[in-house]
């Protein structure tokens, strides 16, 4: 039985040795680890291959972020204009201050009476800088 | 009566001035004239890039010592993948593919097919296993195995302040040594623009 044992052993160790690949000169052996591992995620990490990855970023262009700032505003205006018809700005139209939506809903009073003069009133509105 | 005439006069006028004013003019111009209209990447760009790439990697060292040492063998690259980190949307295949062109028309050089390309050439020979006749059908594992891998990055920097703005671009593509990891050969292009708006 022991000797059966043995046999076996050697029978499969000596089997094992012979699927071993054999190693160039100066190669690591433990490179079929490394083989197993990339093997597998070959097919993932080739899918871009002669493509160009997008991984931009958002430069600062004064004169690009102040268009985006103009347009915020109108569009901010616009929908105060919309959900607050007659009770919407609590600076009366002072182009150099413009209540938020929240706060106009809110808190404001008044009415607004044109672009460009000047007013007082109540409100949570964020003064902007003129620009 | 007389009015009446007048006024559809002056209706034509003024709407054939509104669809002249309105129209779209389109002209054809050569590829190689450069135009800059916003300061963003163009055509000019991309082809300047283009002419740099295949002049130097054609002209570097790595390819006469590759035939050297692989007893003339030609060199098999494949294309990996170009990383854009610019601020900008920018497609590298428009120079890239310059560059495979000349390699391609110079026949110094290999090409193979990468990527999603390659998935295709595959599903093909896979297709034929059951469709083509079998003196016809395509045998799997019998493509070539690139020797070197054509990697890239582009990159920009953006300084602006008011109407002025300066951007700069580096484009750099890389080859590679498959086998040992080995950078054979570094390309690159350097572009500035001033931008007053």
């Amino acid at each position: 039985m022991i000797i059966a044992g043995c046999i076996a052993g050697l029978a499969y160790s000596t089997m094992s040795y012979a699927q071993k690949p054999e190693l160039l000169p100066d190669q690591n052996p433990r490179y079929q680890e490394t083989r197993a591992k990339y093997i597998e995620l070959a097919d993932s990490l080739t899918s871009t291959q002669g493509t160009t990855v997008q991984n931009t970023y958002k430069a600062y262009d004064w004169y690009t972020a102040r268009a985006e700032r103009r347009q915020l505003r109108r569009e901010r205006n616009a929908a105060y204009d919309w959900y607050n018809p007659y009770y919407g700005g609590s600076y009366f139209g002072n182009s150099y201050f413009y209540p938020s939506l929240g706060s106009s809903i809110s808190l404001g009073f008044g009415s607004r009476h044109g672009w460009g003069s000047f007013g007082y009133g109540w409100g949570g509105g964020r003064r902007w800088n003129r620009w | 009566m007389q009015f009446k005439k007048i006024m559809t006069i002056a209706a034509f006028a003024v709407s054939g001035v509104i669809i002249s004013s309105c129209s779209r003019q389109v002209t054809r111009i050569n590829t190689d004239q450069a135009i800059d209209i916003s300061g963003n990447w163009n055509n000019t760009d991309s082809r300047l890039v283009a002419a740099e790439m295949t002049q130097t990697i054609l002209g570097s060292k790595w390819l006469p010592s590759h035939l050297e040492a692989k007893q003339g063998k030609k060199p098999v690259v494949i294309v990996g993948t170009v990383t854009n980190k610019s601020h900008e949307h920018i497609d590298a295949e428009t120079f890239v593919k310059d560059v495979e062109q000349a390699f391609i028309s110079s026949d110094r050089v290999r090409l193979v097919q990468g990527g999603k390309k390659r998935e295709e050439l595959r599903a093909e020979k896979g297709d034929q296993q059951d469709n083509a006749s079998v003196s016809t059908m395509k045998k799997f594992g019998l493509e070539n195995g690139a020797d070197y891998i054509l990697q890239g990055s582009i990159n920009s920097i953006v300084d602006s302040h008011k109407r002025q703005k300066v951007v700069y671009y580096q484009v750099n593509l890389e080859l590679t040594d498959i086998q040992t990891n080995e950078v054979v050969w570094i390309g690159d292009k350097k572009i500035t623009k001033y931008v007053k708006n």
